[in-house]
C-alpha cells in the first residue's frame, strides 16, 4: 500500500516536472519565433500579435480551468477581463506616480476578481448547464450596463485612458516591454495551472465535474471546489484584463460586449478545453485569425471565419486543437489495429490529461 | 367636473396600467414566438439551437433587404422571405446539427454559437444597408382605448402570434400527425421502428421553426430599427423564458416569456427604461438563485 502511493506521488511528481520542462520550452519557442518574425518583417507588429496572445492565454486559462476541469460554463468571462481593466484604468491616476503602483494596481485587481468570483459563483452553485450560461450571461449584462449607466467612473461610452505602464527605463509605450510583461504573466499563469493540475484542488475540481457523487464519497466538498473555480478564474481574467489595458491604452466598453464572452468560450473549446497547450492556441486563434482574414482587406469577415472553422472543429476534431494530434494518432492505429480510436484513448497511457498540460 | 366622477390621477392611472400591461403582454408574446422555434427544434430534436435568433434577424433584415436592394413591394418581401428562412433553418439541420452525435452533449451549444457568429456576419457584410433602418409599417393605423394609445401594426403582430401558439398547440395535441410529431420526438428510435419517416418530420419541424422565426423577426422589425444585431434582445429574453420555464414543454415557457415581457415594461414604468437591464437580469439571478430546486429541474438536456 505505502509502495502504491509512494509510486503515485513519484509519477505526479514525474508528469509535474515533465509538463513544466514542456511548458518552458514552448515559452521559449515562442520568444524566438516572435523575434524571428520580427527581424524578417523588420517591423515590431509580431510582438504586438504575440502580446495580445499571451493575454488571451492568460485569461483562457481561467475559463479553462472552470469549464475544462470543473465542467461549469462560463459566459461572463469577458465580464471578468473587463473589471481587471477597468479597475486599472481607475486607479491609474493615483497609482502612477507611487513606488510600486502596478503591484497596488494587480493586487485590488486581484482583489475584486475574487469578489466578483464570489459573488457569480455562489448563486450558480444552484445550477448547470443552460441555466448556468444564462445565469453568467446576466451578470456580463449587468457589467456592460454599469459601464455605460456609471459614467462618471467608467467614461460611459467613451471610456477611460489608461495610458503606457512605465517600469524604469522600460514602458509598454514600446512593443518588445510590452510582449515581455504579457508573456512573464502568461508563463507564470501557466506554471500556476500546472502545479493546480496536480494538485488536491485540481483533481477535485474533475472529480467534481465528472462525478458528484464519487467526489462527495471520498471527502471533496463540490459546492466549495466550484466555487474556488470560479474565483480562480475571475483571478486569471482580472489580472489579463490589468494587462490589456495598458496593452490597449485606453479601455471602453466594446471591448467587453456579450460576443466577447462567446469569443472566449469558443477559444478554449477550439484550443481544447482543460489544456494548457489549448490556453495558447485559443488566445492564438483569437488573435492571428483576424489578422489574417484583415490581410485580405475584410476584417468584418473575421466572425464568418471565425464561424466557420468553430463548426468545422466541433465536427472533425471536437476535443480541440491541442488533442488533434492524439486524435489522428489514434485515427491511424485505428487503421492498422482494426481497433477504433475510441478504444484506444482508453487507455491510461494515452489520456491527455494524465501527462500534465503540457 | 360632476360630483363623483373619477379623479384625473386615476383616470391617468388606468390609462397608464392598460398600456403598460398590453405593451407588456405584446413584447412578451414577440419573445414567446422567438422562443417557440427553439422549443420545436429542442423537443424534435435535442439540440439548443443558439442560432435561432439570427433566423429571426433573417426574417426582418433579409425581407428589408429584398424592399430595398431590389424594390419589390412589403408584402412580397415577406411571403419570399418565410419560406425562405424556413429554408435556410432545414439546411442548417441537413448540412451541420446532423452531423452531431446523439447526445450532443453540448456540442449543439458550441456548434450553434458558431452557426451564430457566421449569420451574423452575413447580416452585417451582406444583407445590412448601411445604418439602422425603420422596418416599413404594415399600417400606420392608431387608435385610443381607454385613454390608452395603441398602434395597429403592433396589434397585429400580437394578434399573430396568439394565432400562431394557439395553432401550432392544438395542431401538436389534436391532430394525429402533431401526436406522430410528439412521438418522434419522445424516443425517434421506437417511431422508426412503427414506420414512421423521423427525419422527414425532424425537417419539417426545423422548416416550421424557420418560418415561425421570420414572422417573429418581422413583428420585431416593426418596433425598433433594423440593423444585423437587432434580434440579439429578443433571442436572451427567449432563453432566459425557455430556460426558466423547461425546453422540454410548451405552455410554461410560454407564459414565463409574457411574464417577463410584463415584468420589463412594468419595471420600466416604475424605474425608467435606465434600469431595464438590471431589473430584467436582476430578476433572472435572483430566480436561478432563490427559487425552489424542482421549478428549475432540467428534463432532456444533456450537457456536457
Amino acid at each position: 500500500m505505502t509502495r502504491t502511493v509512494i509510486r503515485r506521488v513519484q509519477a505526479t511528481f514525474d508528469a509535474k516536472a515533465h509538463a513544466f520542462r514542456h511548458y518552458a520550452i514552448g515559452l521559449v519557442g515562442i520568444v524566438l519565433i516572435t523575434l524571428t518574425a520580427s527581424m524578417l518583417l523588420g517591423t515590431q507588429f509580431p510582438f504586438d500579435v504575440a502580446a495580445l496572445t499571451a493575454i488571451n492565454a492568460l485569461a483562457i486559462m481561467g475559463l479553462s480551468i472552470l469549464y475544462g476541469w470543473s465542467g461549469q460554463i462560463s459566459l461572463a468571462h469577458g465580464a471578468f477581463l473587463g473589471l481587471g481593466a477597468y479597475t486599472t484604468a481607475f486607479l491609474r491616476p493615483w497609482t502612477a506616480d507611487l513606488p510600486g503602483g502596478p503591484v497596488l494596481e494587480l493586487g485590488a485587481v486581484i482583489l475584486l476578481g475574487i469578489l466578483a468570483g464570489l459573488l457569480v459563483g455562489l448563486p450558480a452553485l444552484r445550477v448547470t448547464g443552460l441555466q448556468l450560461a444564462i445565469l453568467t450571461v446576466a451578470f456580463a449584462e449587468v457589467f456592460a450596463w454599469g459601464l455605460i449607466f456609471l459614467h462618471p467612473i467608467t467614461g460611459g461610452t467613451q471610456g477611460k485612458f489608461v495610458g503606457a505602464l512605465e517600469l524604469g527605463p522600460f514602458s509598454t509605450a514600446d512593443s518588445r516591454f510590452r510582449f515581455t510583461v504579457a508573456l512573464g504573466l502568461a508563463a507564470i499563469g501557466g506554471f500556476l495551472m500546472i502545479r493546480l493540475r496536480s494538485s488536491p484542488l485540481g483533481r477535485a475540481m474533475t472529480a467534481t465535474r465528472d462525478s458528484e457523487l464519487t467526489a462527495v464519497s471520498v471527502g471533496i466538498r463540490p459546492a466549495h471546489t466550484k466555487l474556488l473555480a470560479f474565483v480562480i478564474s475571475a483571478v486569471y481574467a482580472g489580472v489579463a484584463g490589468w494587462m490589456f489595458a495598458y496593452y490597449i491604452f485606453a479601455v471602453t466598453p466594446g471591448y467587453f460586449t456579450l460576443f466577447t464572452n462567446i469569443y472566449f468560450l469558443v477559444a478554449v473549446i477550439l484550443g481544447g478545453r482543460g489544456l494548457l497547450l489549448g490556453a495558447w492556441l485559443g488566445g492564438a486563434y483569437l488573435v492571428v485569425v483576424p489578422e489574417f482574414v484583415r490581410s485580405f482587406g475584410s476584417g468584418n469577415l473575421y466572425p464568418v471565419v471565425s464561424g466557420i472553422i468553430l463548426v468545422l472543429v466541433i465536427l472533425l476534431a471536437p476535443e480541440g486543437f491541442a488533442r488533434l494530434p492524439q486524435r489522428v494518432l489514434d485515427w491511424r492505429r485505428s487503421r492498422f489495429t482494426g481497433h477504433s480510436g475510441g478504444v484506444t484513448a482508453l487507455s491510461p497511457a494515452d489520456a491527455p490529461e494524465e501527462h500534465g498540460n503540457g | 367636473m360632476p360630483s363623483g366622477a373619477p379623479p384625473l390621477a386615476v383616470l391617468k392611472m388606468l390609462s397608464d396600467a392598460v398600456q403598460v400591461t398590453v405593451n407588456g403582454v405584446g413584447q412578451g408574446l414577440l419573445y414567446a414566438l422567438v422562443l417557440f422555434g427553439i422549443l420545436l427544434v429542442f423537443q424534435v430534436s435535442k439540440v439548443v439551437n443558439f442560432a435561432h435568433g439570427q433566423l429571426v434577424m433573417f426574417g426582418g433584415l433579409g425581407s428589408l433587404y429584398l424592399i430595398l436592394a431590389f424594390d419589390v413591394p412589403l408584402w412580397l418581401a415577406i411571403a419570399v422571405i418565410i419560406p425562405g428562412v424556413a429554408i435556410i433553418a432545414i439546411l442548417t439541420d441537413v448540412i451541420v446539427i446532423r452531423r452531431l452525435p446523439s447526445p450532443p452533449d453540448g456540442r449543439d451549444l458550441v456548434l450553434t454559437l458558431g452557426l451564430l457568429l457566421a449569420f451574423t456576419s452575413f447580416g452585417e457584410n451582406v444583407l445590412q444597408q448601411g445604418s439602422p433602418r425603420r422596418y416599413p409599417v404594415l399600417t400606420d393605423e392608431t387608435f385610443v382605448v381607454a385613454g390608452a394609445f395603441f398602434q395597429a401594426d403592433r396589434l397585429i403582430g400580437l394578434a399573430a402570434a396568439v394565432v400562431i401558439f394557439v395553432l401550432s398547440i392544438m395542431f401538436l395535441r389534436r391532430t394525429r400527425f402533431g401526436l406522430i410529431v410528439r412521438a418522434a420526438a419522445e424516443d425517434p428510435v421506437i417511431a422508426e421502428g412503427l414506420g414512421y419517416n423521423v427525419r422527414l418530420i425532424r425537417t419539417v419541424t426545423w422548416g416550421a421553426a424557420g418560418a415561425i422565426a421570420a414572422i417573429a423577426g418581422i413583428f420585431i422589425a416593426a418596433r425598433i430599427p433594423v440593423q444585423a444585431h437587432y434580434t440579439e434582445d429578443a433571442l436572451i429574453k427567449a432563453f432566459i423564458a425557455g430556460i426558466i420555464g423547461g425546453l422540454h414543454r410548451f405552455t410554461v415557457p410560454i407564459l414565463a416569456a409574457v411574464g417577463l415581457g410584463l415584468f420589463e415594461n412594468w419595471f420600466t414604468y416604475f424605474t425608467g427604461a435606465v434600469f431595464r437591464v438590471p431589473g430584467v437580469f436582476g430578476l433572472v439571478v435572483l430566480i436561478l438563485a432563490f427559487a425552489p430546486k424542482r421549478f428549475l429541474e432540467v428534463r432532456g438536456e444533456a450537457r456536457a
